[in-house]
């Protein structure tokens, strides 16, 4: 936390190397969240990008009030639900090809593990609605409170609460439905 | 997978971990990005910095400062022979007055001066100090300086090295056509600025020069030019257009008020660099030297020491002898960095008050001895073996 503050303190003043330890030190969780949220690895690196863009250009104005990683994750799970907004139409698109052929598409994240079983269980939580997703996401690999998330969704803490654990039981069921398989 | 089990801590395992390629990409992108965003920055925010500080009327020495550094642009020393020019720029030979721009440093960021010839005389304006002009006698020595915001005006002296190292642009081309005769490269024909034109490269043992000119006129078109480790381009040249002498007059314009502005311009020391180094690393930079030096950057940090010197709240007096000083000692580096010495700048991010770090060093003309200048400004006679590696 005092380690950010002071790497702000030096990027305001000019340094671009205290930017480039940012970008070390938080680019992969950011990466990691944008990709569970958005489902492909180009759409994640475009907005973890256009984050780190908005981010450098208005560090002066920035006044950090939390911790910089909370700033970041919640820019980046802002920036993603506009991202499916403004693209819903390939987005949805992209959903239908890749049910047509879901055994051939992998996520960004499937591409990235070995494992069988967790390429199974990223391919389950693609299929969960957005809001469900990103109550597990941002709980998950954003660490962010309920509290957090529901200001985010602007809901109440119940709601948020419910989405992430109602998001965790259809993981399990879709689980079970092809493990039955 | 027990799916019923820790599907939580399962999930938190599906991390992505981006590849170098990747990361490089992004990371570049972003960099880029800022870059272009200091870039339009400067362009907008400089003027705007620089109108507030003419109009509050504290730093007419900032501006001095200014006036002392480009002062010596004109500085030229060409000693090598090289390009066979002459045929294709002739016409520049005969031109007595001229109109130009020069930028220094790159022309995307670097800071843009426009220039009007008439023999002895020349009319500035620099795009970071809008509201100000600069009419400067070569023959006489002298520079009047004009501020438009508040309609005030002060001559300065530019005796010593200054007038010795200044001269006008027209004699400096002439000398480039001139001398550098034998050792011309044709590099053929380019498109430049939607225009076709025939480009001509030189290079000496400290300057370099490349001329696109135009295949028709034979006029340049363009002229980039490296002195020493300054680099500047000029362009947008008009030869021999009419000039109202008014444009260049050094006589206070009707309705100005004449400001007493006085320098001590006659000799620039290493001390006056040391406390040029000092201001840059103490006011500018809240006390760490810059990232590097040099006319280019100097001339982009001008409106920033303006503006720190307004928010320190100096008396007008000492704000101004702060400016002139800063404009003098650069000076000092301006020399080295057009001429042929030896220097180097390893400043860098060092606190002002470090003693055990070396942040410049020259070899003085004559010597065999570097000086070196420490964070703590102290200073050295150092033998090459012995330099900060």
């Amino acid at each position: 936390m005092l380690e950010d503050r002071l790497l702000l303190w030096r990027f305001k003043r000019g340094s671009r190397e205290a930017f480039r330890l940012i970008y070390q030190k938080y680019a992969d969780g950011l990466l990691t969240l944008a990709a569970n949220l958005l489902n492909d690895k180009s759409d994640a690196e475009d907005v973890v990008q256009d984050v780190f863009i908005s981010f450098v250009r208005s560090v002066e104005r920035f006044r950090l009030r939390g911790s910089l990683k909370g700033y970041l994750a919640t820019c980046v799970a802002n920036r993603s639900r506009d991202y499916i907004r403004k693209n819903k139409r390939r987005q949805t698109l992209k959903v239908n090809r890749a049910e047509q052929a879901i055994t051939n598409v992998k996520s960004p994240v499937q591409l990235v593990i070995r494992s069988e079983e967790l390429q199974e269980l990223s391919r389950a939580i693609t299929k969960l609605p957005y809001e469900q997703r990103e109550a597990i996401v941002l709980r998950l690999h954003g660490e962010m409170r309920f509290k957090t998330i529901a200001g985010l969704q602007n809901i109440s803490i119940k709601t948020a609460q419910s989405r992430y654990r109602y998001g965790l039981d259809k993981v399990r069921s879709i689980l079970n439905g092809e493990v039955k398989k | 997978m027990k799916p019923a089990e820790d599907i939580d801590k399962q999930i938190k395992k599906l991390r992505y971990k981006a590849d170098a390629e990747t990361h490089d990409r992004v990371f570049g992108n972003v960099m880029q990005a800022l870059d272009e965003y200091e870039k339009q920055k400067m362009g907008a925010a400089a003027p705007d910095i620089w109108r507030i500080i003419m109009r509050i009327s504290i730093t007419k020495v900032a501006v001095a400062a200014a006036v002392i550094i480009v002062a010596a642009i004109g500085v030229l020393s060409i000693s090598e022979p090289s390009i066979t020019f002459a045929d294709v720029i002739e016409p520049i030979l005969n031109a007595q007055t001229m109109i130009f721009e020069v930028i220094i440093g790159d022309e995307q960021t670097g800071t843009s001066m426009n220039e009007t010839i008439s023999g002895q005389l020349i009319r500035r304006t620099i795009s970071n100090m809008s509201g100000m002009t600069m009419i400067i006698d070569l023959e006489g020595a002298r520079m009047l300086v004009l501020n438009d915001t508040d309609n005030s005006a002060g001559y300065v002296d530019i005796q010593g090295t200054v007038k010795e190292r200044h001269q006008s642009y027209i004699k400096f081309l002439r000398q480039v056509i001139t001398k550098l005769k034998d050792n011309q490269q044709e590099l053929g024909e380019q498109e430049i600025d939607g225009r076709k034109a025939i480009v001509f490269e030189a290079q000496g043992r400290n300057q370099g020069v490349k001329i696109w000119a135009d295949p028709e006129t034979a006029l340049p078109i363009r002229i980039e030019l490296t002195l020493g480790q300054m680099f500047s381009i000029m362009k947008n040249f008009q030869f021999d257009p009419p000039i109202d002498e008014s444009l260049v007059s050094m006589d206070v314009p009707a309705g100005y008020t004449l400001d007493k502005t006085e320098f001590d311009m006659t000799d620039v020391t290493e001390q006056d660099f040391i406390e040029s180094l000092r201001i840059w690393a103490k006011v500018i930079r809240d006390g760490t030297f810059p990232e590097a030096i040099g006319t280019e950057n100097v001339m982009k940090q001008l409106p920033v020491l303006g503006e720190k010197m307004m928010s320190l709240n100096l008396p007008e007096e000492e704000a101004s002898q702060m400016g002139g000083n800063f404009g003098k000692g650069m000076l000092f580096h301006q020399i080295l960095e057009t001429g042929s010495g030896e220097w180097h700048y390893a400043g860098s991010e060092v606190k002002l008050g470090d003693a055990s770090k070396a942040v410049f060093w020259y070899l003085p003309d004559g010597t065999d001895t570097y000086r070196v200048i420490y964070g703590d400004l102290s200073v050295k006679d150092v033998a090459p073996e012995n330099l900060p590696k």
